[in-house]
């Protein structure tokens, strides 16, 4: 029946929810042992995800936004982003959309638009439960498992988001963002460390979460200097595939001095029965501090360095899938494989986050908001043969394999 | 690298979009009549469909390859946007695969594309070309044969009516889906 009113403009009308999470185990070989902590190569489970969106219409053109994300296994709730997203055409009279194209502005904590995933983390909107390198070592999209305290890149600031369509070429998406930016309160960037459980000899060792997001419980900045990240795709209307740039630069340091500089590229083609992604990503750190694994008298530090150092990671995954079935067919078997490249720090010896990676993986997508997933991963670290006596002493390893079991849901 | 010191060339930035958004008092909700949701490769469709709607009609519209850029509640917030319409327009299966899933309030019509995976909660109106295979719509039983426009004018009288099936030889399926969905809004 036609349904003959105009608009929504209740209460309940105006809020609107979303959500998804994650359960699964995991269970590696190979991983070094650490001080304090369980022995990571134990078969464990996981809550790693359970987030629910919330979208509330304050206004014609202004939506007020947030993620609520239940982390560390359920035990407490923490916001991965609060924004407000103001329509400017709807507030410009002279803004013509048609001619102009879209403009947008987002003033909070916002997730930074910095390659592909971070901006599609859900694992919905993935083909496999672990994250590239580029998610994980490099961008500050994933914390190092098991101490999940809350997944994706946010951070306080504002963005201007302009599209526009080119001609029937396709569309064009520009975002701008000023944010606090990644840092750290020492004279090293990369501070995070744990210490290897080797016995007498207890050297520290970075866990590598990504570069680490600055003091982020705090409510300031540890400096004045911003952070700018630039982000730009393109969509062909031809083809089911979006590529784009991006680029981050900003202090780190408390003096604002020294400057951490992150870019790459990347591309997702995603057709009904096949996909294929890839993200490569290169960080220039400026740093004149850092412990040398050879001169510092004390603890030994395996992955830290003087001076200046680039990291590096990329990805390429393909996935097909052979069998479909049920309405519309909405349910299939994928089959997924990733191959991964990292090296956090080019002027080291020898870290363990120099490596290769791959993962064959599949999924199996049972009811219409719900999968299963089985994915296998080998890695190998590069340059194991300059690996000094206690890493090898705590347990570690050439070859880390790691078998993964997930449920999927989202709503 | 922009450096913003004590954040006060931010907060003039800030200052100026307030300003802005002031220049003009504040609107009421203003939702708009139809809203036309189409893919990047069928602009050439929504021009059609856009040119052929009566004047009066208030409508915007929406290329669903912005999804393919926007983040990960993309989705709910265009939904939320869409939602404010009297009538929201699928155009061709594109808007169909991308928002597979959702159940919309207002009134749906369907342009070219036989596919369920998008439903309304109350009218949704199927517009095929005559040759189109309707057979994944079997269960919808009230079918309007049109060969002109006086046909879909009588549509206002008939909205209980499923599928519209148009005849091409005298009408272009595009242009019959704008004058029926001008028709159902009351022009």
């Amino acid at each position: 029946m036609w349904n003959g009113s105009v608009g929504a403009e209740g209460l309940a009308d105006r809020l609107h929810l979303s959500g998804y999470g994650n359960f699964h185990s995991m269970d590696h070989h190979g991983l070094p042992r650490l001080v304090g902590k369980d022995d990571p190569n134990d078969l464990f489970f996981q809550m790693r995800e359970f987030s629910i969106f919330f979208d509330f219409e304050v206004s014609d053109g202004i939506l007020a936004s947030l993620e609520m994300q239940a982390a560390e296994n359920a035990t407490h709730f923490v916001p991965a982003y609060a924004y407000i997203d103001i329509d400017i055409p709807t507030y410009v009279p002279f803004w013509n959309e048609a001619v102009l194209g879209g403009l947008g502005f987002r003033v909070g904590r916002i997730l930074v638009p910095f390659l592909s995933y971070n901006e599609n983390k859900p694992n919905y909107k993935q083909n496999l439960m672990s994250q590239p390198f580029t998610a994980w070592h490099l961008s500050p999209v994933v914390p190092s498992p098991p101490d999940f305290n809350r997944v994706g890149w946010s951070d306080v600031g504002a963005m201007v988001n302009w599209n526009h369509e080119v001609g029937d070429l396709g569309l064009v998406d520009l975002k701008v963002g000023v944010i606090g930016g990644l840092g750290s309160d020492s004279n090293v960037l990369d501070d995070n460390t744990v210490t290897l459980a080797a016995g007498a000899m207890t050297p520290t060792i970075r866990p590598r979460d990504g570069f680490i997001q600055n003091t982020q419980f705090d409510l300031r900045d540890n400096n004045s200097n911003k952070a700018t990240v630039v982000k730009l795709s393109f969509v062909p209307s031809a083809f089911p595939l979006d590529i784009g740039a991006s680029w981050y630069r900003g202090a780190w340091d408390p003096s604002g001095k020294r400057t951490l500089q992150m870019y790459g590229i990347h591309a997702n083609w995603l057709a009904h029965d096949w996909t294929l992604k890839g993200e490569w990503v290169q960080a220039d750190v400026e740093q004149s501090a850092g412990t040398n694994v050879v001169t510092a008298p004390g603890p030994a530090s395996i992955n830290t360095s003087t001076g200046d150092y680039t990291s590096s990671a990329w990805y390429v995954e393909g996935s097909y899938i052979p069998f479909r079935w049920g309405l519309a067919g909405d349910r299939y078997l994928r089959l997924v494989f990733r191959y991964d490249e990292v090296d956090t720090n080019n002027k080291v010896d020898f870290t363990p986050f120099n490596k290769y990676r791959i993962t064959p993986g599949m999924e199996l997508q049972f009811a219409s908001n719900a999968r299963l997933r089985y994915e296998f991963q080998h890695s190998k670290l590069r340059d194991f043969s300059n690996a000094p006596g206690p890493f090898k002493t705590a347990g570690g390893k050439e070859h880390i394999n790691m078998h993964m079991v997930s449920l999927i849901f989202w709503f | 690298m922009i450096n913003f010191t004590y954040g006060k060339r931010l907060l003039t930035i800030l200052l100026g979009v307030l300003l802005c958004l002031s220049i003009e008092a504040p609107k009421t909700w203003s939702a708009v009549d139809a809203y036309v949701i189409y893919g990047g490769k069928n602009k050439t469709e929504k021009k059609i469909f856009l040119a052929k709607l009566p004047k009066e009609v208030s409508v915007k519209s929406y290329n669903v390859d912005l999804l393919a850029v926007a983040d990960y509640s993309g989705k709910q917030k265009a939904l939320a946007k869409f939602q404010k319409a009297s009538v929201i327009v699928l155009l061709l299966n594109d808007p169909m695969k991308i928002l597979m899933g959702s159940i919309l309030k207002p009134n749906l019509i369907i342009v070219q594309s036989a596919m369920e995976t998008v439903k309304s909660e109350t009218l949704t109106l199927y517009v095929l070309s005559k040759d189109f295979d309707i057979s994944p719509l079997v269960k919808r039983v009230k079918v309007l044969e049109a060969t002109n426009h006086d046909a879909l004018k009588k549509l206002k009288d008939l909205e209980s009516v499923d599928v519209i099936r148009v005849d091409e030889k005298f009408l272009d399926v595009i242009q019959a889906a704008s004058v029926a969905t001008g028709t159902l809004l009351g022009y």
